[in-house]
């Protein structure tokens, strides 16, 4: 037998295997119609409640951002703030957004406040350890934001570390690591126990809307237009609310 | 010497101090470099003792010069002339013979100014056709050594050409001691006459009738051999090769040694019998039959095609 | 029948080769050279780049300088007691996620951890600082080097060591003349692999040091902080790392190793090894 013949009848063998394994996965993680959503960290906690069927992966809005201009097989977009939703839609890559939830942003210190913080003025004072979200997380941006709006910048000299994502924020001030943190209001109810959240003056305290779309090429269109209209309905509403959201008007 | 498996690497190890002994004292000279009961213990490297290891464990990386330089600087050079390596200085072990290795292991551990020299298996990792030369060369070298020399083999070869006392040990311990021709002659156990095996009779050799070869031996007479080889050789023959007869045979092809028998020595069912240089072995009842004493007068006769040739240092 | 197994085997090796080499091409073909260095000059690579050459290199000195003598120990003694599971406890950072490694030490060396109180009381705060990212890479790299090392010396003859006693040499002689130089090429592929796998190091870090450009961001780090702003940055950094990982290759592959000698029959010494030390 040539090794030609033979290496023909190999290639059809592994490339019909990995089809196999391939088929064999399919239904167990992208349940028969159910979307793929790809959201904010900050709604870890709250999505699966409005939908428990759905798969999500939630990272930074940013980072989810990039796997969608990278072609992500998902059906729903839903991020942390209006920019990213925002800039898809201008590059024709997602629907419409629309807003859904409104979060605040709070400042966090660990229980023991080691700082001794109680405001925004004192993350200024020499030594005390800040942690940020990266630039381009939104939730750093809404930080920076706050801060400048505050003539605070010279507090980011105190910053320790740029995390990726919010998650990351948290745990270093629920850990004692770090003395204060900026994350959003939502993010507190996991770490509770071992955080005190500061509010910000009002004057101060950015507007976080969280925005939702349905990917222009999703696999399950269908499936991602009823998550979205599950988000926007009253009991999504109501979902949010009691996991420390404020929703939009309407 | 030993059977395998008898403890002879084990003493040579603990000599250099590779291995503890749990009692004992080991002292060269005036030096005590163990003692159990005193709990003296010195570590190999401060114990005066040359170990020629049996695979010679050259430092691979080294140059033959610095593998010998790595024993003591000082006497290097004159030790790789005298195991006449010195043109091999650039060489690394791989690079070089088995003989040449062995020399390179011998110069290495003379250089450290030894005061025993440790042989383990000195020939062992030789082929046969290189090891009777390499042998000779070992001979040569240790009779110009001011030291005492142990060598652990277990090839009765060694010992006789070697010459020197042989000390044979079964079970960890030492069973018999003494030359070569006593031990072969007058073995204590049946391990000692196993082990000694072949009569050593030394000579010169020169062709001889019938394309055999004829060697005048040290000890007066001649014998024929099957084997070729010129100049210094040992005839080597079995004792169960030996036959004894009264008066002479009249085949030319059979070597005869005439002489009285110095001694019996009984190994299980048989008998070892000594007839000048040379030990028999035969059956109990022939020795019997034949009513041989010491002292009464006897004819050895063996085949020429029974013997073997080893060179011998001249 | 004989053909169709080689058959395979060529196409397997090509299928390997094709999935392994493809994507590092692609990082190349993505950004032109140019490009590349353009970036590379920007402040966020360049700090990362001092970062974790400075971090790296103090970890690997730690790496070797601690761990070169105790793999040594474990080596020359095969049989003591709890031998074992003192190799499996320095192998066990292997098979932790690196995740788990970055809050593990945020709870021994952090400042609520398990040393925290005696750290703070001699002053010393460690996370989101370059310490404490020199501990997350000796912590997750460590035992590359280690595991490598103990293979390198386990294959040492221990006869060798035992001639160069009876030779004279003191253990210290012994160690540095005859068994470094021989376990010197697997020492360095394990050393190779315990700084491919602190300059990779990301998961810890990230946890136990935090991610500040200038102090803590790393290569890794910067690579994904990057990602979102600018592509080709994160492409050019992940370009530099590929580089900086074949040249450790090459050099280990270039040092000399020594294989013992068959004492009867004469080969000449294979000054250049051809497959690396680090498959042992």
């Amino acid at each position: 037998m040539s090794t030609l013949r033979w290496a023909r009848h190999v290639t059809v063998a592994t490339a019909a295997l990995v089809m196999l394994a391939t088929a064999a996965c399919g239904p167990l993680v992208g349940a028969v119609d159910e979307p793929t959503v790809l959201a904010a960290a900050s709604l870890t906690g709250v999505l699966p409640a409005i939908n428990a069927a759905a798969r999500f992966s939630f990272a930074g809005s940013d980072t989810l951002a990039f796997q969608i201009q990278q072609g992500a097989p998902a059906d729903v977009f839903a991020a942390a703030s209006p920019k990213y939703p925002q800039q898809l839609f201008a590059q024709g890559l997602v629907a419409q957004p629309r807003p859904f939830a409104i979060n605040s942003l709070v400042l966090i210190v660990p229980r023991a406040n080691p700082a001794r913080i109680t405001g925004l003025r004192d993350l200024s004072r020499d030594g005390v350890r800040i942690v940020l979200g990266d630039q381009g997380v939104p939730v750093g941006d809404y930080a920076r934001q706050a801060l400048a709006a505050l003539g605070l910048s010279g507090v980011l000299r105190n910053v320790v570390s740029l995390e990726p994502n919010v998650k990351g924020v948290a745990a270093k001030v629920a850990l004692g690591e770090a003395d204060a943190g900026f994350v959003y209001a939502t993010d507190v109810r996991p770490v509770r126990r071992k955080v005190r959240a500061l509010r910000l003056p009002a004057a101060a305290q950015p507007d976080v809307e969280y925005q939702v779309a349905v990917l222009a090429r999703a696999p399950h269109p269908a499936a991602a237009r009823a998550f979205v209209r599950r988000l926007l309905s009253p009991t999504g509403r109501r979902i949010l609310v009691d996991h420390g959201f404020r929703v939009p008007a309407g | 010497m030993g059977p395998s498996g008898a403890g002879k690497s084990s003493l040579l190890e603990a000599i250099a101090g590779l291995r503890s002994p749990r009692a004992g004292r080991i002292t060269v000279g005036d030096a005590c470099w163990f003692d159990a009961d005193a709990g003296v213990a010195l570590p190999p490297e401060r114990r005066a003792a040359g170990v020629v290891f049996q695979d010679y464990a050259l430092f691979p990386h080294m140059t033959v010069a610095r593998n010998v330089a790595f024993g003591g600087r000082d006497r290097a050079l004159e030790m790789m002339e005298l195991t006449g390596i010195a043109h091999l200085a650039g060489a690394r072990p791989g690079e070089i013979s088995g003989g040449e290795r062995q020399r390179t292991a011998l110069a290495r551990a003379l250089a450290s100014d030894p005061a025993v020299l440790l042989l383990d298996e000195p020939l062992a990792a030789l082929d046969p056709g290189t090891r009777s030369e390499v042998r000779v060369g070992l001979a040569r070298l240790i009779g110009r050594l001011a030291i005492p020399v142990l060598i652990v083999t277990h090839d009765m070869a060694d010992a006789a050409a070697l010459d020197c006392e042989v000390a044979v040990m079964d079970h960890g311990t030492i069973v018999q001691r003494g030359g070569h021709a006593e031990l072969l002659a007058r073995p204590a156990t049946a391990t000692v006459a196993r082990l000694m095996g072949a009569n050593l009779l030394p000579g010169t050799a020169r062709p001889g009738p019938a394309g055999l070869t004829e060697v005048v031996l040290d000890a007066g007479g001649t014998v024929l051999s099957g084997e070729a080889g010129t100049g210094r050789v040992g005839v080597v023959v079995d004792p169960w090769d030996l036959t004894l007869a009264h008066g002479r045979p009249g085949d030319s092809q059979l070597n005869h040694i005439t002489g009285t028998v110095a001694s019996l020595t009984p190994t299980g069912n048989r008998m070892r019998v000594q007839v000048g240089p040379v030990v028999a072995e035969v059956t109990a009842l022939s020795a019997e039959r034949m009513g041989l004493a010491t002292g009464a007068p006897v004819t050895v006769v063996f085949k020429a095609l029974a013997t073997r040739l080893v060179p011998l240092a001249g | 029948m004989r053909h169709g197994f080689t058959a395979i085997q060529a196409l397997a090796l090509s299928l390997a080769l094709a999935f392994l080499v493809l994507p590092v091409v692609a990082v190349f073909l993505q950004v032109s050279p140019a490009a590349m260095l353009t970036q590379l000059g920007s402040e966020t690579a360049t700090q990362a780049i001092v970062v974790s050459l400075r971090t790296n290199l103090v970890a690997d000195l730690i790496i070797i300088a601690v761990g070169t003598p105790a793999a040594w120990l474990l080596a020359r003694h095969r049989v003591f007691p709890g031998r074992r599971l003192a190799v499996t406890l320095l192998e066990l950072p292997l098979v932790l996620p690196p995740a788990v490694a970055g809050i593990a030490l945020l709870v021994a060396f952090g400042r609520n951890g398990l040393l925290g109180h005696q750290l703070n009381a001699l002053g010393l705060s460690i996370p989101f600082t370059e310490v404490a990212v020199v501990l997350a890479i000796t912590f997750v790299a460590g035992p590359f080097y280690l595991r490598q090392a103990i293979t390198a010396f386990e294959a040492v003859d221990p006869r060798l060591v035992q001639a160069a006693a009876t030779l004279g040499a003191g253990p210290w002689r012994t160690f540095r003349s005859v068994v470094l130089p021989l376990a010197l090429g697997g020492l360095a592929g394990g050393w190779a692999l315990a700084f491919a796998r602190g300059m990779g190091e990301f998961g810890a870090t990230l946890i136990f040091a935090g991610s500040l450009p200038g102090v803590t961001q790393t290569l890794p780090l910067a690579i994904y902080s990057e990602m979102n702003r600018d592509l080709d940055a994160a492409l050019a950094i992940g370009g530099l790392l590929i580089i900086i990982a074949t040249a450790v290759l090459l050099a280990v592959k270039m040092i000399p190793s020594w294989n013992p000698t068959p004492a009867s029959s004469p080969t000449s010494a294979r000054r250049f090894a051809t497959s690396s030390s680090t498959s042992r």
